[in-house]
């Protein structure tokens, strides 16, 4: 009967939690550092950028070789000479910066005065910055497209243009610097930004912030090339025709996509040949050259583009550079960081599951997830780093089902182990109650093996608590049912149940509230139970403070006395209206053995106690009026002994005679006295008082003749029959008459009457002495009653108490 | 106290008595040696046992006319002997019980084992005799007949009674009651006794009718004491007319 289940259900859930939470954290770590989910996370990283749109760069402009351009001046390439015109006609503008985002590795050989124009007009600008295209080939090798000599001469600065693709294809990430044998090469967008803010443009951060963007991107140790190494590009190892080299690029970056294509402001490079656009549109301006028309190849998706507009490159850069002077790069979290990240979040959800409901666990998951991708969102946004919230939001949806899992498994290892339990006490209790007593439920049985495990346990505790109801219906309607009072109270010595005997003694004001208690469910009382038995005391008393024992604490201390040792007691009780009560105290325990409460019962016990007082009285009268003429026989006896032999005997013997003869009466009279008070109704019998009136004549005749007294019997010609016993019957009016001739004098006229009073018989006796004094009629109805100052009746006259106990006449 | 002292004639002569062998059970020899010497003193023979052993080894060996038992004895109870006496097949003798319970309940027990009649100690000598007087009397033939006893006069041959020398109108039934209780004198009369004297059949159904004719004839045939007639009823179970002083 112990009760483990409880124990073990809450150490093996903690153990499972652990272990859970081990599993978790570690797939979760292995997850976010792997990058299992990047997909999930490419996603969640566009909807994020979508999120955080800027307003288009006010400094960058775009001359974009577009559709216009190629109608306006003809199918690609064109001229290098047109390009000269345009950087001329821009260079008037006085931009910051211009970035010729052409590739132009070969010399022009049909037109090498177009080459030199082009050269020429990049020296007169002279803030012309070109690209090195980086061709990865297929032996991890990459052969460097850098331009040719003389534009590489005439170009203020060169850089990559190398993008990285992500698995989907889609632009994400650029690299400031790609390291190669012996040189390192800045993105061109940085480059550009370099010339620019050597112009004088930018906001106050000078040439060393891209440089510290650079660094600040974590490209350890890689040196940030000097101004000075890109101003003498010329003798640059890459620039040989056949170098190849490896290539290792370096501080990775987000590129923080401002908009979709076309967010960039853009001029048509045919608008400016012509000189519609305003310089004034150009001015310390970062101008881009590049190809936007859809035809010409150069462009790839991006996060922002959209499903069928693809960013140019040209575009792309132009991004790169507002974020490199902006300073609004973003970095991605290290894989320990964002291992460190998940796992944290997946506790803070696990802490969650250990300490809430299943409903609250599964609101937690949610707001914990949401929670996880909106603080990936915000981190982004406010911090410019990128932590990949997938693989903790995996985690937290994998810990709420396999939580919820192992939470029911232990539930249902915790049901089993109980129902175990109940079946070994649902035996028990069938072996204690009365068959039928506890009904057997369907559910307990279980309807098949189809049915669903959960269910089919569900049932069985359905089933087991109905048979806990149907127990405790059968224990309080016996405990209702128990003739005396019985309460059951706690420590505190408060009444927790009560039957409706122990309600009517205890709680005599109760009626009205009790009529609406269902008889079976026997309530609580609102009143400590030793104030309760202290007021039934003193009932109808006058409330006296004096009286000690009617304090509550004397009943307190009986009540903690028995809970303490465990000793049942038992105190008689005399409440305020004199009835005799024993108050039995027993202690009832947990099924560990601890007392947690009382037992108490009132047994009325004034009957019982009546009884013994009178049969105290019996053994008085026993030994004084009984003992009394034995003892005077003894002195006779005597006397006779001592007496001359001359002397006559019969004296003596006479007084003998009567005295035996008096013992001989009272013995009678106390027998008939017993026989009266056991006297059982359902035994009685149709007697004819009539002639029950006629055998006491008869047998008071020779006393009535001693004494010359007329004794007539009226009204006794008819039968009269009542129920009851005729022998006590006859006793009784025998007593009465004798009585009446005992203290009627010699002549008296005695009158023996019998008549009918409706329903009833009236016996009555008329004599003509000296009646009962007033002062002795109330006592007349007690036993052994006798009028005092009448020494000569020695008659005892204990049968008017038979009378009154006589039987209901019959109908 | 001696039998000459018997006031009242016998209403049958005395010859027509025969003396009866009695067997007495009784464990105080007082009462035991008193008893004995009314019976003897009245001309029966009287033989007394103290033990139940030894009582039911004299029972056995010898026949007796009439059994006098005692409850309650050191080595047994009087109520077992008649039992045993009872449920023997040979026809066994009166019993007449001698007791000093004298509840209702006792002597109900005893007469529905099957005792004739009962006295309770302590026993007058009157009595005694009486009813040894009423058992030896049923053994005598039933005369036929005037009944003569104390102020009553019965002519059984033409129906009428006399009361003290005076006609005395009787109905049927009290009539045969009267006859009945006069022929058996002293002797317990149980209500189917009566009931088949008076109605000529075996009783069925309530005894009241009895008890009521019995109250009547009381009252119309004088039977009290100041007549010198004692009508007792026993216990929900019959009644006996007795002749007294």
């Amino acid at each position: 009967m112990k009760h483990r289940p409880h124990v073990t259900v809450a150490g093996s859930l903690a153990a499972e939690w652990l272990w859970l939470a081990l599993v978790l954290s570690v797939l979760v770590a292995a997850a976010s550092a792997g990058q299992w989910l990047q997909r999930l996370d490419r996603v969640a990283y566009d909807l994020a950028l979508h999120t955080w749109r800027r307003p288009p760069p006010a400094d960058i402009v775009i001359v974009a070789i577009d559709q216009e351009s190629l109608d306006a001046i003809g199918r690609w390439p064109w001229s290098r000479a047109l390009h000269a015109a345009l950087l001329d006609r821009l260079a008037k503008a006085k931009p910051a910066a211009i970035l010729l985002d052409l590739i132009l590795p070969e010399p022009d050989e049909a037109d090498p005065a177009s080459d030199a124009a082009l050269a020429a007009a990049m020296r007169r600008a002279g803030n012309v910055t070109l690209p090195v295209y980086a061709d990865m080939l297929r032996n991890g090798n990459a052969r460097l497209l850098a331009p040719h000599d003389g534009l590489a001469a005439a170009a203020a600065a060169l850089g990559h243009i190398h993008l990285e693709l992500d698995a989907d294809g889609v632009a994400r990430r650029v690299y400031l610097q790609e390291r190669g044998d012996g040189f390192v090469l800045p993105h061109l967008a940085a480059a550009t930004l370099e010339v620019a803010r050597a112009r004088g443009m930018g906001n106050g951060g000078g040439a060393a912030s891209a440089a510290s963007a650079a660094s600040a991107a974590g490209a350890s140790g890689a040196a940030t090339p000097a101004p000075a190494a890109l101003g003498a590009p010329a003798d640059a190892l890459f620039l040989r025709k056949d170098f190849r080299s490896p290539l290792q690029h370096d501080s990775e970056l987000l590129i923080p996509f401002g908009g979709p294509t076309g967010h960039v402001r853009r001029v048509s490079y045919a608008a400016v040949l012509r000189g519609e656009v305003d310089a004034q549109e150009l001015a310390g301006r970062v101008l881009l050259i590049g190809a936007t028309a859809p035809g010409l190849g150069d462009s790839y998706p991006t996060p922002l583009s959209g499903g069928g507009l693809p960013m140019p490159g040209v575009e792309i850069n132009a991004n790169v550079i507002d974020a490199l002077q902006h300073k609004t790069l973003l970095r991605e979290l290290g894989p320990v960081a964002s291992a460190f990240c998940s796992v944290s979040l997946l506790w803070l959800l696990l802490v969650s599951l250990a300490v809430l409901s299943p409903r609250a666990a599964l609101l937690a998951t949610l707001l914990t997830s949401a929670g996880g991708v909106l603080a990936a969102l915000a981190l982004l946004g406010l911090g410019g780093l990128w932590f990949a919230p997938s693989a903790a939001v995996f985690g937290l949806f994998l810990a709420y089902p396999l939580w919820s899992w192992r939470r029911l498994e232990a539930a249902a290892r915790f049901l089993d182990a109980e129902l175990a339990q109940h079946d070994h006490d649902a035996g028990l209790a069938q072996a204690l109650l009365p068959v039928g007593a506890v009904a057997a439920s369907p559910a307990l049985e279980g309807r098949g093996h189809w049915q669903d495990v959960f269910a089919r346990r569900i049932g069985q505790a359905h089933g087991a608590a109905a048979v806990l109801r149907q127990t405790r219906t059968v224990f309080a309607q016996s405990l209702a049912g128990l003739p005396m009072a019985v309460v059951v109270c706690d420590r505190q010595h408060q009444v927790f149940l009560a039957n409706e005997a122990a309600r009517g003694l205890l709680v005599p004001g109760d009626g009205g509230r009790l009529d609406a208690v269902p008889a079976d469910r026997p309530l609580p009382l609102p009143t400590p139970l030793p104030n309760l038995l202290a007021e039934l005391q003193r009932a109808g008393q006058p409330v006296d403070r004096g009286t000690a024992p009617s304090a509550p604490a004397h009943w307190r201390r009986l009540l903690d006395q028995t809970l303490d040792d465990g000793a049942a007691a038992t105190v008689p009780l005399a409440d305020g209206s004199g009835r005799a009560w024993l108050v039995s105290i027993a202690a009832y325990a947990r099924v560990d053995g601890h007392a947690v409460g009382a037992i108490v019962s009132l047994t009325e016990v004034t009957e019982l106690q009546r009884l013994q007082r009178e049969e105290r009285d019996v053994v008085h009268f026993l030994s004084h009026d009984l003992r009394s003429p034995q003892n005077a026989v003894l002195s006779l006896v005597d006397l006779a002994r001592a007496r001359s032999p001359a002397e006559p005997m019969a004296g003596l013997l006479l007084r003998i005679g009567q005295h035996a003869e008096r013992s001989l009466a009272l013995i009678d009279a106390i027998l008939m006295q017993q026989r009266a008070d056991r006297l059982d109704p359902n035994a009685f019998a149709p007697v004819d008082l009539a002639q029950c009136v006629h055998e006491v004549a008869d047998q008071l005749w020779p006393v009535t003749q001693a004494r010359k007294q007329q004794l007539s019997v009226i009204g006794a010609d008819a039968s009269a029959w009542v129920r009851g016993n005729g022998e006590l019957l006859r006793r009784a009016i025998a007593n009465l008459a004798v009585n009446a001739s005992n203290y009627s004098g010699q002549g008296a006229q005695l009158e023996l009457a019998l008549r009918q009073d409706g329903k009833h018989w009236l016996c009555s006796m008329r004599d003509n002495g000296p009646g009962v004094p007033a002062q002795y009629l109330p006592l007349l109805f007690g036993r052994h009653f006798r009028v005092p100052p009448e020494p000569g009746a020695t008659a005892a006259a204990c049968k008017p108490a038979a009378c009154r106990t006589s039987p209901p006449p019959l109908p | 106290m001696t039998t000459t002292q018997t006031p009242d004639k016998p209403t049958l002569p005395p010859t027509q008595i025969e003396p009866l062998r009695i067997a007495l059970l009784e464990d105080v020899p007082e009462f035991a040696e008193q008893m004995m010497a009314w019976l003897n003193a009245a001309g029966h023979r009287c033989h007394w046992q103290a033990s139940v052993s030894e009582f039911t080894r004299m029972l056995s060996r010898e026949s007796f006319d009439l059994v006098l038992l005692d409850w309650q004895l050191p080595d047994g109870s009087g109520d077992e002997v008649l039992r045993r006496m009872r449920s023997s097949t040979e026809p066994a003798p009166p019993v007449i019980f001698v007791t000093s319970r004298g509840d209702a309940v006792d002597v109900a027990h005893i007469l529905d084992l099957g005792a004739d009649d009962y006295l309770v100690k302590p026993v007058r000598q009157l009595e005694l005799l009486a009813r040894v007087r009423a058992i030896a009397r049923r053994r005598s033939a039933a005369s036929a007949g005037s009944i003569e006893a104390g102020n009553l006069r019965v002519d059984t041959a033409t129906r009428s009674v006399q009361r003290d020398g005076l006609p005395l109108e009787l109905g049927a039934k009290e009539y045969a009651i009267l006859v009945l209780m006069l022929r058996n004198l002293d002797r317990l009369l149980s209500r189917e006794q009566i009931y088949e004297a008076g109605w000529g059949r075996a009783m069925s159904g309530t005894t009241r009718t009895v008890d009521t004719h019995v109250s009547q004839l009381r009252t119309h045939a004088g039977l009290t004491m100041a007549n010198g007639w004692r009508l007792s009823s026993i216990y929900q179970r019959g009644y006996r007319l007795e002749r007294v002083g």
